[in-house]
């Protein structure tokens, strides 16, 4: 029991993982909490109902189709809602109300097409659990993990050790100076939102698929990840996806013991707790500027 | 090389430049020198493309500058900032290679390989956080990142703030040395006696006008630079 409790606790870890990680990106870089993110995951988690409904592809290739559909979303949601207000400098505020306006705006485009029911989300794999010894595990979960997992470290990967990483991570310490450097500033920023597009694409498809349904309330799940972020630490995606995890885990757990209806009080109780003790995160950077 | 036109630049409605016109030739260092405020910062930032003059051109190479600040970087203008703006959360080695940005990664090699033998220091500490650094070893830093693009002109912002004179005097001499690879240097500095002992030639900026120019030497005896600049 405590290794199902385990593998299951550190797959939904990792698909929070997902949505902390596409919301850290946003909040480095350009320094606010992107809230239509949710809504960017309900609508590319439609996206890949839709293919996986009209083609009957497997789940790598509606994987991809939403991945790329998401960071498009991304791209164009920074376009049209963010653009005008990095350029003009203006306050965070202004990014506050563009994210929340633009996320009602992915919410109302869901509602039209799709209506206020639910759908079935399609089954992907042909085994809904493998049997290993004594144990049964869902397919879902090993799959999610398996993909989660890997994401994550080829993102990882890009941010520490590539050019663009280094531009990325430039760019979100100063972005001045990242221009005096060379750095298509711009375009950096458009490659964040891409990203962060696609791994909240991801992120729907995979609580679609792990929720067996599908409603225009999914995107609600993106508080987890903002949790996940404060416990990590606004802004780090190590410590997002540190954050993450734990948080998976706590609730899988939490839910085993006193039952979904108390777990989510116990890991806002965590969360508040988390603000009042270190407020910085688990990762919170002790480097400081030197004048 | 350099040539600034009756170059206009406000924010809002506060006027930070009224018709500055500078020149600077190949392999000199020209000082800007100027009390807070007088539109040092505001000029560079025009150069280096951060801030949309109103007025005025900037040639650079006989050609105007393009409008986007990484389009100049292309051109071989690196603009070190005031308060070294070393990204803190990086390591040294990547401060350096964010440097080299527009360049292979055979090209940055090769420049990493020069750039820590002048500054075995920062040899020593590739690794850490360039946050972790002394104030002194971050413009030292600051310098490397903007060699790191090959620039064939540097402007430089106030390298003398906050250091201690013993620093100050590497800074310099590391000024020094820059100029004789042949960069031009672009020297905006508060630290007037320093910067007028080093340069071949001088503007004094004041409320956003050039009132005075002249080679380091003749600035140095001006009394009126004595005056204002160099305490009597």
């Amino acid at each position: 029991m405590a290794i199902q409790l385990l593998l299951n606790g550190l797959a939904v870890g990792s698909v929070y993982a997902l949505i902390a990680t596409g919301f850290a990106l946003i909040f480095s870089i350009l320094k606010f909490s992107n809230f239509s993110h949710g809504a960017l995951m309900t609508l590319s988690a439609f996206v890949g109902y839709f293919v996986s409904a009209g083609t009957g592809w497997s789940l790598i290739p509606v994987l991809i189709v939403s991945m790329l559909v998401g960071g498009l979303i991304g791209l164009f949601g920074e376009f049209v809602a963010f653009r005008r207000i990095t350029k003009r400098n203006s306050a965070t505020f202004y990014y506050f109300v563009s994210s929340i306006t633009l996320g009602t705006f992915y919410e109302s485009i869901v509602t039209i097409i799709v209506g206020a029911g639910y759908f079935v989300y399609p089954m992907f794999f042909s085994k809904p659990a493998i049997w290993i010894g004594n144990f049964v595990i869902q397919t879902s979960s090993v799959v999610m993990l398996g993909i989660s997992a890997i994401v994550l470290i080829i993102l990882v990967f890009v941010l520490q050790k590539t050019k663009m990483g280094r531009a990325l991570r430039a760019v979100s310490y100063d972005r001045d100076t990242a221009y005096l450097m060379g750095i298509d500033v711009f375009k950096t920023i458009s490659i964040a939102f891409f990203i962060s597009g696609a791994l909240g694409a991801l992120a729907g498809v995979f609580l679609g698929i792990y929720n067996y349904t599908l409603t225009a309330q999914l995107g609600n799940l993106v508080v987890k990840g903002f949790i996940a972020s404060v416990i990590g630490g606004l802004g780090s995606i190590s410590g997002a996806v540190f954050g993450a995890v734990l948080l998976g885990l706590l609730e899988t757990i939490l839910i085993f013991f006193i039952g979904s209806g108390y777990a989510p009080v116990a890991t806002f109780l965590i969360m508040i707790l988390f603000l009042f003790i270190r407020p910085q995160g688990i990762a919170g950077k002790s480097v400081q500027e030197k004048a | 090389m350099l040539k600034v036109n009756n170059l206009s630049a406000s924010y809002g409605y506060v006027k930070a430049l009224k018709e500055v016109s500078i020149k600077a030739d190949q392999g000199q260092i020209v000082s800007i020198i100027g009390a807070n405020g007088a539109g040092k910062t505001s000029l560079l930032r025009c150069i280096s493309g951060l801030v949309k003059p109103t007025s005025g051109t900037i040639e650079f190479l006989g050609e105007q500058i393009p409008k986007k600040p990484n389009d100049i970087v292309k051109k071989g203008i690196i603009h070190v900032p005031e308060g070294r703006k070393t990204f803190s959360g990086l390591s040294i080695q990547d401060n350096l290679l964010v440097g080299g940005y527009l360049f292979s990664a055979k090209e940055n090699e090769e420049e990493l390989k020069k750039n820590y033998e002048l500054f075995p220091i920062l040899k020593q500490r590739k690794e850490q956080y360039a946050g972790t650094l002394s104030g002194g070893e971050q413009q030292m830093l600051a310098i490397a990142r903007g060699l790191m693009s090959h620039p064939k002109l540097m402007l430089l912002d106030e390298p003398s703030l906050g250091l201690a004179p013993l620093i100050v005097n590497q800074v310099y001499e590391l000024i020094a040395q820059i100029r004789d690879r042949g960069i031009t240097v672009l020297l905006v500095e508060q630290n007037a006696k320093k910067a007028l002992g080093l340069c071949d030639k001088a503007y004094v900026l004041e409320n956003g006008e050039i009132i005075l120019e002249g080679t380091g030497k003749e600035l140095l005896c001006s009394e009126s630079v004595k005056k204002a600049y160099l305490g009597g």
